[in-house]
């Protein structure tokens, strides 16, 4: 018997008394929580079917795109080809093989080598990202491409490679285009794009993936985030995506570049654990056995055991747009498909939102750890800006968040993000003074350059920009409580609230915003985007 | 220990005397004095130190053949012995490397502002060698063919002794193996330098390394190696390098030849977090905002002492240590 109410639209449910407790997401474990009466539960929106043939879309993209030649008729032998690809924090988790890079790669190589062009270099557009592990790389690219490229004319951009930069010029606003050497003197790139939010692709693919640090300052900092307002509506008033623009814009003037998009459904879960994705009030009584069991394993397994469970088990992504041609003709096909898997209509805005915080964010694929401040970063820079419209919670609303914090960092990955977690944030969290003060000395440290260049390490600027992504959250919400931190100073340095239970938690922000505030959870993950009228 | 005779006394009592003298002159040299006043041991060792130099000056009777190189030597790339401006034992401050000169405008106002320094050891961070295989190189030079295969002979056949020496205390190791030293001239040594520099060290300097030493000195640090080599050995390295300042071993020499001991205080483990630490206090730099870089666990103390520790091309215990403390561990071999 169904017992919670419908509202506006189908994935958005309101609590009824007898409506079952729900699941949230808590680091690599989940809570179930019953709910107030009235609490509205987003869903995310069932997933849209998958292309049949993804590869036979994919060669039809090639040779119909948008605003320019098809690819073919682009090709000459001897010409000189960059084809770059995003890396592996996209999507999350990792999809089931062949990952949709791969047959990209796959056919983007054999209709180079059919033209005679020889002279072609995959780079793997990181910007300041960590640099993947070999077995990572052939993960992604797929064995053939692997064997024939690794690590020759497949390899990392290195945004500190002393000679490995060039600067195209300044847009008007004096932000510097400075992209990879080898795309800048190539006579055509090759852009071959995973978006799975709306965030992903467009502008920013050239003109962050292939930057360096100088080119990044232009948009990742204090104030372009707070003029910012949804990160996931680039048509929206964001001067992230502006700049983005005016940067790609210019680079394009410079260079050849030849796009490609492709959008994913929401297939996170697939196989037995499909049951994660459904409405608690549809479970069957098999599929509140299969919790119950993942629940009791959960619990009799270590933390490190249970991440590497959750790293390993594959999601059911399927391709079901891809466009290719020029960037802003393509880019706008494809929001418009991922607005259609992700976009939910919600009336109205809420005046405490809950969100279930997940093991796994953009930045610690394969990490031994969601470190404090990537659970930050998810919290108020990635599920407070799912939204297009108005944010789903009201300016100076409560965001209750449920996550363990605990206190670890994976050191290989995240070197520099400790010292500043340990040492910075107590000092201050103004976005503005960490910029200012610190943001030089973090990005210029040569132990952390060093790691990222040689290692897996993210770059020593990465943890600042971790903060300022969540600077609009910050600055848009009153207070933020998380549910289940297992130590105190972790939600302090972070300039949070704790509470014990889910239930504690919104009493601490009825006490804010009044008995009738309107309490509404998103059901994260997959993604739920709100439309908020 | 040894080193300290009477005339290193004497020498200690001039030193002061110059030292009183000079805090008339300006409040800066009235603290400078206070500091050297402090520091009654140091002042000592500072005194058998300049003794020695003294004797490495005087041109040893054996070594005459060799004057005109060991002079052209140290007037083109290597300090005057003593070294000038050394305000430490073991301390010895080159001029200003090409390296340094052709940094951008920016990078120098950074480093005309900067209180920090980076401190680097050598051996296993910087070049993939140690101060065995060095020695190896003078052993095996040594001149007379028999004596050369005897000294090499002698230091094969050390080897382990040098070992279990080590896995007790890096202190002792290198008593012990620097009385290997006894008996060479000291203008044999500097001869060989530049040669052992070109043959062994250059070619096992690690991938990387050259380019972290060339970011940090973009951060505007002072670029200094503590080692626990001796002096002679790594001079030719530090100016490849573009350091500015070199702390390292020095070998006691009478009448230009080595006896076997070095100058106290031994550079090594945690008289190396001295060496910064004093490093510092006297050329006014910030001890938490300079860089420290080291392979081994025996060097924990001077990561331990900077406020930017790095562990490079750690070995097993120090990569624990590193781990328990979040430092940063850099790989660049």
């Amino acid at each position: 018997m169904r017992l919670a109410k419908e509202l506006e639209a189908p994935e958005v449910v309101t609590i009824d008394k007898g409506s079952a407790p729900r699941i949230l997401h808590y680091g690599e474990d989940f809570l179930l929580e019953d709910l107030p009466v009235g609490t509205r539960v987003i869903y995310p929106k069932q997933p849209i079917a998958g292309l049949p043939n993804p590869r036979a879309a994919i060669r039809w993209a090639l040779n119909h795109p948008l605003g320019c030649d098809p690819l073919p008729a682009q090709l000459k032998p001897g010409m000189k080809v960059t084809i770059a690809v995003d890396d592996i924090s996209l999507p999350l988790p990792a999809m089931q093989r062949p990952d949709i890079r791969q047959m990209m790669l796959e056919i983007l190589l054999e209709m180079l080598a059919d033209h005679g062009v020889e002279d072609v270099h995959i780079i793997i557009a990181i910007a300041l990202h960590r640099k993947m592990t070999a077995a990572e790389v052939e993960r992604m690219v797929g064995p053939k491409v692997f064997r024939e490229h690794w690590p020759q004319t497949l390899y990392h951009h290195d945004a500190e490679d002393p000679d490995g930069m060039v600067e195209l010029g300044k847009t008007r606003h004096g932000e510097p285009v400075r992209i990879n050497r080898r795309a800048a003197e190539s006579d055509l790139i090759i852009y071959a794009n995973l978006n799975f939010v709306p965030m992903n692709g467009g502008h920013k693919s050239v003109g962050v993936g292939l930057t360096d640090y100088e080119g990044l300052k232009a948009n990742h900092n204090p104030h372009a985030i707070r003029e910012s307002w949804s990160y996931m509506d680039p048509q929206g008033p964001s001067e992230l995506h502006r700049s983005f623009d005016r940067i790609g814009r210019l680079a394009e003037k410079h260079l050849n570049v030849f796009k490609i998009e492709t959008a994913v459904n929401n297939r996170m879960y697939q196989g037995p654990m499909e049951f994660l994705g459904k409405n608690e009030d549809d479970f069957t009584e098999g599929d509140r056995l299969k919790f119950q069991a993942l629940k009791w394993t959960l619990s009799k397994t270590p933390r490190a055991m249970r991440r590497e469970v959750f790293m390993r088990v594959p999601a059911g992504y399927e391709l079901i747009a891809v466009y290719a041609g020029k960037t802003e003709p393509v880019h706008e096909k494809i929001l418009e498909k991922s607005f259609d898997q992700y976009a939910v209509q919600v009336k109205g805005q809420a005046d405490i939102l809950i969100h279930g915080i997940p093991f796994i964010s953009p930045y610690n694929a394969n990490s031994t750890a969601l470190n404090p401040l990537l659970v930050q970063v998810m919290g108020l820079g990635y599920l407070f800006n799912l939204y297009r419209g108005r944010p789903l919670v009201k300016k100076g609303g409560v965001l209750i968040l449920t996550h363990p914090c605990t206190d670890a960092f994976d050191t290989n990955h995240h070197p520099s993000y400790v010292e500043f977690f340990h040492k910075v944030l107590p000092e201050t969290r103004d976005a503005v003074i960490h910029s200012q003060k610190y943001e030089e000395d973090f990005a210029t440290n040569p132990a952390y350059i060093e790691m990222y260049r040689r290692g897996n390490a993210f770059h020593g600027v990465h943890p600042l920009y971790m903060w300022y992504w969540g600077e609009n959250g910050r600055q848009h919400v009153g207070k933020v409580i998380v549910v289940g931190a297992d130590n105190a100073h972790v939600p302090r340095i972070l300039g949070w609230e704790r509470a014990s239970t889910l239930a504690e938690a919104i009493a601490m922000a009825r006490s804010e915003m009044g008995r009738s505030a309107q309490v509404t959870m998103v059901h994260n993950a997959p993604i739920v985007l709100a439309d908020v009228e | 220990m040894h080193a300290h005779t009477h005339e290193d006394d004497s020498a200690l009592g001039q030193e002061q005397g110059r030292a009183q003298e000079k805090a008339k002159e300006t409040p800066q040299a009235q603290e400078r004095a206070r500091g050297q006043r402090g520091l009654s041991v140091r002042d000592g060792m500072a005194g058998a130190h300049d003794d020695a130099g003294e004797g490495m000056d005087a041109a040893p009777e054996g070594a005459a053949h060799t004057k005109g190189r060991l002079e052209a030597l140290q007037d083109a790339r290597l300090p005057a012995y003593p070294p000038a401006g050394a305000k430490l034992p073991g301390h010895a401050r080159l001029p200003t490397s090409k390296l340094a000169e052709e940094m951008s405008p920016r990078d120098q106002a950074k480093r005309a502002t900067s209180r920090a320094a980076a401190f680097y050891d050598v051996d296993g961070t910087l070049v993939s060698t140690n101060v065995v295989h060095a020695f190896g190189y003078y052993a095996a030079n040594r001149g007379r063919l028999v004596e050369s295969a005897v000294r090499t002979a002698a230091v094969v056949a050390g080897i382990p002794v040098f070992w279990m020496a080590d896995q007790v205390s890096r202190a002792l190791f290198n008593e012990l193996f620097y009385k290997q030293y006894k008996g060479i001239s000291h203008d044999r040594l500097v001869a060989l330098s530049e040669e052992l520099f070109e043959k062994v060290l250059k070619p096992a300097i690690y991938p990387g390394a050259m380019d972290m030493v060339q970011r940090c000195r973009e951060t505007g640090a002072r670029q200094v190696i503590v080692t626990g080599a001796i002096d002679h050995t790594i001079l030719p390295l530090a100016r490849y390098f573009g350091m500015d300042d070199v702390i390292a071993n020095r070998l006691e020499f009478v009448d230009g030849v080595a006896t076997g001991r070095v100058i106290k205080p031994l550079i090594a483990g945690a008289t190396k977090a001295a060496a910064v630490r004093d490093f510092c206090t006297a050329e006014d730099l910030d001890l938490a905002a300079s860089y420290g870089f080291c392979d081994s666990y025996a060097d924990y103390s001077m990561l331990a002492v900077v406020g930017r520790p790095t562990a490079v091309n750690p070995d097993f215990r120090l990569r624990s240590f590193a781990r328990s403390h979040d430092w940063p561990v850099v790989d660049l071999r």
